[in-house]
């Protein structure tokens, strides 16, 4: 229904307001300093992955991902089956 | 499909003039049409003074070449160039001082839109 984009760390009120508000058929992307949320268990219904380069970027391996890693591509590709964006 | 995407902080110190632009070059490459609002400090990035290190990346120029390569385009806010002492003749050459106005056109005509603001 809605693409959420997640750019701050786990410790973001907006960021976890966010996360806590997302339904099931809501897809959720972890960008920039938001990858770090990767790393554990995410409670959420919707589907959620991350951007593999900031994931990498920031020192880990692929292994380390809680998540699907997706590349830019893949991020528009997602931009279009969702109409409603949130930031 | 038309893509917008508005960005507020400066270029450098953050990293979502970054992403809009890895984001629009991914969307240009699957043939859809980008517009880069620039806002308050991103306007910064359109200086076309700005002389990077050799090992950093060159932000400005960047926005040229994609530019040059058709369906991206750089909105910039005009009041936010003023307040910042950016005239016209120091933008990069393609980039388009702009405003509110054509922010709430943009809003209403394209697809999708990227808000990096908050």
């Amino acid at each position: 229904m809605a693409l959420i984009l997640v750019k701050y760390g786990t410790d973001h009120p907006v960021e976890q307001l966010k996360i806590k508000s997302a339904k099931a058929e809501d897809k959720i992307v972890l960008i920039q300093n938001g990858v770090y949320w990767a790393l554990k268990d995410i409670e959420t219904p919707a589907k959620v992955y991350a951007i593999k380069d900031d994931f990498l970027a920031r020192g880990y391996s692929e292994e380390d991902t809680k998540v699907s890693l997706i590349s830019y591509s893949e991020f528009i590709d997602l931009l279009e089956s969702e109409e409603k964006f949130i930031g | 499909m038309k893509i917008g995407i508005q960005v507020m902080v400066p270029p450098y110190t953050y990293e979502d003039l970054d992403t809009a632009m890895k984001i629009a070059e991914a969307a240009l490459e699957k043939g859809h049409e980008v517009t880069l609002f620039l806002f308050a400090d991103s306007v910064i990035c359109t200086n076309k003074n700005i002389k990077p290190l050799r090992i950093d990346r060159n932000i400005p120029q960047k926005l040229i070449e994609m530019m040059k390569k058709g369906k991206f385009e750089v909105h910039i806010c005009g009041i936010c160039m003023d307040y910042r002492g950016i005239t016209p003749d120091m933008i990069i050459e393609g980039s388009k001082p702009s405003g509110l106005p054509e922010l709430a056109n943009l809003l209403a005509t394209c697809d999708r839109f990227i808000n990096l603001m908050a």
